[in-house]
């Protein structure tokens, strides 16, 4: 079907008016009766050992409610299963200039922050390590003592004969190359407002409702529960409007946790946002990386060997910090064909906030290095730089060296049109002096393999409701952070049942009435959410469908669906005006109920996966390229 | 601190407030009027989402104070936030033609740029893309996305002259 009426339409965003107009509500736009604020002290040392905090200052202060301090949520949580090493505040230790130890919670922002002054902490200073080939060589004062020598994680990947490939090149060469430290810098700073409400039949404190600026509303949901030691199902999180994320609202951020604990202890609810300086603290952005690259190549551009040892300056915890450092090898090969690979990668932790997920997670760094030297060798060659990639594609579909399966590509047409477009070889040709054109290839993949919470579940499900005159209404935990997922959703749904968007309503990423999707990550939501949305409207369709059939007296196949009208092919006024309302209502009479279908997407059958155990073992599952 | 009752004219209707002589303007409309749509970006007036007009003049409010906007027996300063530029409780041209090209995506920056672009339209009803691109060069995007702002704020210029 390529005669769509609404996808691939330009259509403003469902949400565009609200944001327009300032009626749209982000977290901080929030506010409860009884609210009240909370304000974090950070650490003024990079490492430390917390030997006394004395709070009764503080909260003998006309205003301040309570003071919370690590001991009141002690639980380790991270957002890797294989990375609990967090604290909503510190217990023992600070391992970061900015890492978290006190919040007060008071009645007003300007309180609270007189109150900060009145907290006296005693630390006693630890040596700090602040370049990752230095924290590496740490023989005592380990950040996180069950990382000896502060390595988080390291791989250690050999795929083809890297050697026997240098030995047959003609050229080698070998370089290291830095690559500095990015954060996200999302227009709108971190928040979270907490809320208890008091259960009725126990009369004690019951659910939570967390309203935060994130990216993955069903991690927080799970993490909370960790932190809280309260059931799953006792936590509700909703997300508003987000104002941008870029990775930056991807995993649990310290003051999600910190609000939680606050409202618990305050018993009122309590609202946190972070100030500019802070979001720097919290960052989880791309972490510096140290690259020592050498590739090999024949006379005519083909690439042999390549050989690269990565270094992460992952900061203070370990965020992403596995995974960040499993891409950076995982997509070397994953874009060229190279026949044989050597990846050492190293996750160290340094004293510094730490370094999370941020857009093309792990790749960008080794691909900035990857295709510098490649402009290298192409000049050593004598061969031109769009040549010696063209020279070098994959032909998929096809398997990488290190068993990622490549379906599609577009990487062919993409440097054609660059050529084309660009007026590359006439340009290129009659450069003025100090002015270059140069071209450099990326990639990513489409879907995440696994869900952080560990499950066979799906990792996406959309529920649609069709309402009695026609309405529908969408119920998907996707997570819209301004990337436009609210309107794609509406943009399938309401194509496959031939109705406008002014019919549909979206009801999104609230873990209470929305069914679970994992996240606004890994470029997965359109792949997987979308296709979730699809065969739930398709059931939905299917349904409405058949009522429509016996209706009309004709074959399933001649019933038509398009531009709120239902009708039998052939005729040429569409009588029906309602988007099947009437039909949904027989159908729900027929038995089959159509109020209300479900979708969904297993983890298993689209995803894209970079598992790499063992050096032998490369990942199983498609990948889609973007 | 103690606190001053001030009179505050925003978006044509005026309201008697207590307030301590510190506290900003941004903070003011945020927190005592509801008026959220002014967005607190920065702290340190860089990124431009908290601009409101105080008599047309686009202004910073998270480096305002609001004593200093509030009326005398002179002067009673008119501030417009993004909440008071939609026209008759329908999207004015501008707003529409954002929605439209794709000119707000996250959206937490849009209030700025919407009173940004209403001051210099007002200003100045045909401005050139060299115009466009000066007025806005103290609001930030992080989405980056200038180029449909610039396509929304030209399709808006058309539409009030259609409509004129």
């Amino acid at each position: 079907m390529t005669d769509f009426s609404i996808i691939g339409k330009r259509v403003a965003l469902v949400d565009s008016a609200g944001k327009t107009t300032g009626q749209g509500k982000y977290t901080d736009d929030l506010s409860l009766p009884g609210m009240l604020t909370g304000k974090i002290l950070h650490s003024p040392y990079p490492h430390a050992r917390i030997k006394k905090i004395d709070a009764s200052k503080a909260e003998a202060m006309e205003g301040v409610v309570c003071v919370v301090t690590g001991p009141d949520a002690p639980n380790k949580y991270g957002i890797l299963p294989v990375g609990h090493d967090e604290t909503a505040l510190a217990v023992e230790k600070v391992r970061y200039v900015g890492d978290n130890v006190a919040c007060v919670v008071a009645t007003s922002e300007s309180i609270a922050e007189r109150a900060l002054e009145l907290i006296e902490v005693e630390y006693e200073q630890l040596p700090a390590w602040f370049d990752p080939e230095d924290s590496m060589k740490a023989e005592r004062d380990w950040i996180h003592p069950q990382r000896p020598n502060n390595i988080e994680k390291d791989y250690h990947h050999v795929f083809g004969d890297p050697d026997k490939g240098f030995a047959e090149a003609d050229v080698v060469t070998e370089h290291r190359y830095i690559a500095g430290e990015v954060t996200h810098a999302a227009m709108e700073p971190h928040c979270t407002l907490a809320s208890f409400e008091i259960d009725s039949q126990t009369g004690q404190p019951g659910r939570l409702t967390a309203w935060s600026s994130t990216q993955v509303p069903y991690y927080l949901q799970h993490k909370l529960s960790i932190v809280l030691e309260m059931p799953m199902q006792q936590i509700r999180v909703i997300k508003p409007l987000v104002g941008g994320g870029f990775g930056g609202k991807s995993e649990v951020i310290p003051l999600e946790i910190i609000a939680a604990v606050a409202a618990r202890k305050a018993k009122a609810p309590v609202k946190i946002t972070y100030t500019r300086e802070e979001v720097f603290w919290a960052h989880r952005g791309r972490p510096r990386t140290i690259i020592d690259l050498k590739i090999g190549a024949k006379k005519d551009g083909h690439l042999t060997s390549v050989a690269a040892k990565v270094i992460q300056d992952g900061g203070a915890y370990c965020s992403y910090g596995v995974v960040t450092i499993l891409y950076s090898g995982a997509l070397l090969g994953a874009l060229y064909d190279i026949p044989n690979i050597r990846y050492d990668g190293y996750r160290v932790l340094t004293n510094k906030p730490a370094c999370g997920a941020m857009r093309g997670h792990g790749t960008v760094n080794v691909r900035f290095a990857f295709e510098s030297q490649l402009d290298e060798i192409a000049v050593q060659l004598d061969i031109d730089p769009a040549e010696i990639r063209r020279i070098n594609l994959l032909k998929p579909p096809c398997v990488t060296v290190n068993n990622l399966r490549v379906q599609s590509y577009g990487l062919p047409e993409c440097i054609e049109k660059v050529i084309e477009r660009s007026g590359w070889r006439a340009r290129r040709s009659h450069l003025p002096p100090a002015r270059g054109m140069g071209m450099a290839c990326s990639h990513y993949v489409s879907g995440a393999a696994n869900s952080i919470i560990r499950s066979d579940m799906p990792h996406s499900t959309v529920n649609i409701k069709i309402d009695r005159d026609g309405g529908v209404v969408v119920y998907t935990g996707a997570s819209d952070i301004g990337q436009g997922s609210d309107t794609m959703v509406a943009q399938i749904v309401a194509e496959v049942l031939g109705i406008g968007l002014g019919r549909i309503r979206v009801i999104a990423a609230d873990t209470d009435l929305t069914p679970i999707d994992i996240g606004s990550y890994s470029s997965r939501v359109t792949f997987m959410n979308g296709n979730a949305s699809l065969r739930s409207a398709e059931d939905v369709k299917k349904k409405i469908v058949a009522a429509a059939a016996l209706k009309m007296n004709c074959a399933p196949e001649d019933v038509m669906m398009r531009d709120d009208r239902v009708w039998k092919r052939g005729t040429t006024s569409p009588a029906t005006n309602g988007a099947g309302a009437e039909h949904a209502a027989k159908a729900d009479a027929a038995g089959g109920s159509v109020r209300e279908v479900s979708g969904r997407v297993e983890g298993q059958t689209l995803r894209g996966s970079l598992q790499q155990k063992r050096k032998d073992e490369g990942p199983k599952d498609q990948m889609s390229f973007e | 601190m103690k606190k001053e009752l001030i009179e505050l004219r925003v978006n044509g209707r005026s309201h008697e407030l207590a307030i301590e002589p510190s506290e900003l303007l941004l903070d003011v409309l945020r927190q005592e009027l509801d008026l959220t749509g002014s967005k607190r970006g920065c702290d340190d007036s860089s990124c431009g989402a908290c601009t409101v007009l105080v008599d047309g003049v686009p202004t910073l409010s998270c480096t305002m104070l609001a004593m200093s906007c509030a009326a005398d027996e002179q002067d009673a300063p008119d501030i417009t936030t993004v909440e008071g530029i939609a026209d008759h409780g329908a999207l004015a041209a501008i707003q529409k033609a954002y929605g439209d090209w794709g000119g707000a995506q996250c959206g937490f920056c849009t209030p700025g740029f919407m009173i940004t672009v209403k001051a210099l339209l007002d200003r100045n009803p045909e401005p050139s893309e060299d115009d466009i691109r000066h007025a806005l060069s103290g609001n930030l995007c992080r989405c980056t996305g200038y180029t449909q702002m610039y396509q929304a704020i030209k399709a808006a210029i058309e539409a009030e002259q259609r409509s004129r």
